[in-house]
């Protein structure tokens, strides 16, 4: 008994692309003008193709534009803060005396200290999660995670202006900004940020009202 | 980034040179380069995240990271292969780190409001045409499950019309393995219609 060969998937598919060099195109025309089983699996093979090619294409929505733009405000900012701090550091400056070597390393341990007890303030709070719960005591806070560095200010004072819900569009393209603050909202009453000078809470939906 | 309209060159520019241009105008400053990128290529990016993930919401993310990341990298563009294959490879390769782990979500094939998604480009063409709503629906909803090596290729080919040269390229793979991709994806693609297809 003879086997029945049939034409791998590869070449039924690059055939219906003109994928397929002369000699290979000439034999699979061969074998497709007396194989039945190899043209219901072409004809299967073209729909599919045909199918997505009729998929339609969609229109970005505007919020993608919106959500960019202020993105790139931020980046720029930050740039320009950074390329400010740098040239200062850049700038020709007096070599440091012996006095301005003591203080440069004092001021520098100062700051290491500062930061080392700044974290372990934050693991005393527990998650991140709760640390946007403060809002429920006397002094907001703010933390988030951002390009891989946890970032933390104490110093939003007052009661927020406005109260954002997590699931209003204001509040998801706030999250769409930052997202990292999805991971604070989650299991806590909401985040407080200071956002263009205005103090905004973020409410989460387990505090909805 | 600026909002103004941007009205078209009385003379097209070659695109090796009009990209050269844009990408120096990005380097130095031109906020005006990355609107004319965004103009050109924002549709492109939106609509390979959305087949990609299949869900707009998160197609929107993924195409805002995209957009950043090309921001920030396009003056460092070296003009090795085009803007668009360029921009295929950024798209293709924040979307593996982003989704390789992560369970897809099918798409919707309709709004909350009951109006249709898709915003028509171009009128499909005779073969589509033979192509019923249901099977295109089907399939919008199957894309997304496919293996992801095999939904990037057939999504570049079917979706975005590449050839298998151009294809190869932005996934950094062999000729071969490019056929075998679309292939293996179409044919999953074949299977997961046919069993959707069925009734309980």
């Amino acid at each position: 008994m003879n086997a029945v060969h049939h034409l791998p998937g590869e070449v039924l598919s690059a055939y219906i692309d003109e994928e397929l060099t002369a000699p290979e195109r000439r034999e699979a025309e061969d074998h497709l003008g007396h194989c039945a089983d190899c043209q219901d699996r072409l004809e299967g093979l073209r729909r599919v193709a045909g199918g997505l090619r009729s998929l339609e294409r969609v229109a970005p929505p505007a919020m993608l534009e919106h959500g960019l733009r202020r993105h790139l405000a931020i980046d720029a900012k930050e740039r320009g803060l950074r390329g400010r701090l740098e040239e200062r550091s850049l700038a020709p400056r007096r070599l440091p005396t012996h006095f301005g070597l003591v203080f440069a390393t004092v001021l520098a341990f100062a700051v290491i200290l500062y930061l080392f007890a700044q974290a372990l303030d934050v693991r005393q709070n527990g998650s991140i999660g709760a640390v946007g719960a403060e809002f429920e005591g006397a002094r907001p806070a703010v933390a988030f995670e951002r390009d891989g560095a946890l970032w933390r200010q104490e110093r939003v004072l007052g009661e927020p202006a406005r109260i954002v819900e997590v699931e209003s569009e204001e509040g998801r393209r706030l999250l769409a900004d930052l997202p990292a603050l999805l991971a604070l909202i989650e299991g806590s009453e909401g985040v407080v940020l200071e956002i263009d000078g205005e103090v905004v809470l973020i409410r989460s939906r387990r505090s909805a009202p | 980034m600026t909002s103004q309209a941007l009205s078209a060159p009385l003379e097209a520019p070659s695109s090796g040179q009009f990209e050269r241009d844009l990408v120096a105008r990005h380097r130095r400053g031109d906020p005006e380069a990355f609107d004319e990128y965004y103009q050109m290529f924002a549709g492109l990016i939106y609509n390979l995240t959305l087949r990609q993930c299949g869900d707009p919401e998160a197609a929107s993310d993924l195409s805002q990271e995209v957009l950043i990341r090309v921001y920030r990298s396009l003056g460092r563009f070296k003009g090795h292969s085009t803007l668009k294959t360029w921009t295929y490879r950024v798209c293709i390769n924040l979307c593996r780190s982003k989704l390789g782990r992560r369970r897809l979500v099918t798409l919707p094939l309709e709004r909350d409001d009951g109006s249709l998604r898709d915003v028509p480009d171009e009128g499909p063409g005779p073969e589509a045409r033979a192509i019923s709503r249901s099977e295109r629906d089907l399939l919008s909803a199957a894309l997304p499950k496919l293996d992801l090596a095999f939904r990037e290729a057939v999504v570049l080919r079917d979706l975005e019309d590449l050839s298998y040269q151009e294809i190869a390229e932005v996934l950094g793979v062999p000729i071969g393995t490019v056929r075998s991709r679309i292939a293996r994806g179409r044919d999953q693609l074949r299977h997961l219609m046919a069993g959707e297809g069925e009734e309980p």
